[in-house]
């Protein structure tokens, strides 16, 4: 068994004694772009935490444990006060990732940004070129005005990731996107995942079989050992209300952002009161208890499932199977078989 | 590289660190590498909050640990700091004149 990374040692201690070592903070619904996936379009905008509150947040999760901190929405850069609330966070050393379209950023934020030490900046690309880009962005001139961002970031020595949805609307962008972002200097990170809009039904931009076949063969998934974790009995599960867990722009924890079961509220409760309450220790026991045909199925090495997919394709059943995620599964294990031969 | 007691070495602001299970854990922005540390590691880190001479660190360390050989234990936390600044983790200066 290959050795693990530090990491991931640290991850498994913090998964085994429930240490929330990664947090994802949503800090606004709000975004100025359109995307033609995005789940959120239908959630209550509501008001959103005020940066003192969040101040008050990342002193308890410095307590807690916290280690990695990643701010997205909604579109972050919304927030007049979004730089001060990095600030804050950075007060207490958090490894801090940013997630954003980037088409509201100027030279100066960016500056500011990599003087406060973050760690990286992911930018959404729906496409290599700009119509196809601004199509699906709902916003023309979005393309460009997100390559400027992420030529600042690079200009700027922060890391910056290429982040790319696969799907049926740009299936063929994800090759040009990877050359793309090297070319600039940057990194590609890209997954055919899609969380459905509606609810109860997988969404409909998701990327059939075949389609998963190429993408996964051409990124060369398939052939990494390293994707395939080391223990099976794993496959299924993941840190979601462990090691990790989200907070919505209302002060709402959930296991995960895209596993919305509400956990409790930090305008009510501290984290800590949350945390360690009845009901996550029930999601967590919930959490080993996965749907039988899961745990039988014969193609679960292959699996990369993720709760929230399942939540949203089956409308609350997150402990069953996400039709996208089985066909996901079916894909590689072809490409397995395929090699085998 | 040579160090001498009067070098000052002060942490990155680079850097993302939380203490974890009594050990120190440490990333570099530049690499996004996650570094941790021993026992005497984590100590000296704690002894960075504010900048500190090198001879200052010996002396800490040489008081907080019993038994501790002062030869070996200078040459093993000069490698130590030295090893700390080629991962960016902390800039280690002359003293100002």
């Amino acid at each position: 068994m290959p050795t693990k990374t530090i990491a991931q040692q640290v991850n498994i201690k913090a998964s085994k004694k429930n240490i929330p070592l990664s947090v994802l903070c949503e800090l606004t619904y709000r975004c100025n772009l359109s995307c033609y996936y995005c789940y959120q379009k239908n959630v209550s905008k509501g008001n959103d935490l005020t940066s003192a509150k969040w101040g008050d947040i990342f002193k308890q999760l410095a307590r807690m444990g916290t280690l990695y901190l990643t701010f997205s929405g909604g579109e972050p850069f919304l927030r007049k006060d979004f730089l001060d609330i990095v600030s804050a966070a950075r007060s207490h050393d958090f490894a801090v990732s940013i997630i954003s379209n980037g088409t509201l950023v100027t030279k100066n934020m960016i500056k500011r940004l990599s003087s406060l030490g973050i760690m990286d900046i992911g930018l959404s690309f729906h496409a290599a070129g700009k119509d196809l880009h601004d199509k699906l962005s709902g916003k023309k001139g979005s393309f460009d005005k997100t390559l400027r961002a992420l030529r600042f970031c690079v200009d700027a020595g922060i890391k910056t990731l290429v982040k790319h949805s696969v799907s049926t609307e740009n299936f063929k962008e994800f090759s040009m996107l990877a050359d793309m972002a090297d070319k600039e200097g940057s990194f590609f990170e890209c997954d055919g995942n899609i969380i459905p809009h509606e609810r109860g039904v997988p969404s409909p931009f998701v990327i059939n079989q075949s389609q998963y076949k190429i993408f996964l063969k051409a990124m060369k998934v398939a052939s990494l050992p390293r994707f395939f974790k080391a223990n099976n009995s794993d496959t299924l599960h993941c840190d979601a209300g462990r090691s990790l867990c989200g907070i919505t722009p209302q002060g709402e924890v959930v296991p995960c952002v895209q596993l919305p079961i509400k956990l409790g509220n930090l305008q009510k409760k501290s984290f800590s009161e949350i945390w360690y309450a009845p009901a996550v220790t029930k999601f967590r026991t919930q959490e080993k208890n996965l749907d039988k045909a899961c745990e039988r199925c014969g193609i679960r090495q292959f699996c990369s499932r993720c709760h929230g997919i399942a939540f949203h394709e089956t409308d609350g059943n997150w402990q069953g199977a996400s039709p996208c995620l089985c066909s996901r599964a079916g894909a590689m294990a072809g490409l397995s078989r395929s090699k085998g031969k | 590289m040579a160090l001498s007691p009067l070098d000052v070495v002060s942490r990155s602001t680079r850097i993302a660190q939380r203490l974890f299970e009594e050990r120190m854990l440490v990333i570099t922005a530049q690499d996004s590498q996650l570094h941790r540390f021993n026992e005497v590691g984590t100590f000296i880190w704690q002894l960075l909050e504010k900048p500190m001479t090198v001879g200052a660190i010996f002396t800490a360390v040489e008081e907080h640990f019993d038994g501790v050989d002062a030869g070996k234990s200078f040459q093993e936390i000069g490698d130590f700091l030295v090893s700390l600044e080629k991962k960016k983790c902390v800039s280690i200066c002359p003293p100002k004149q």
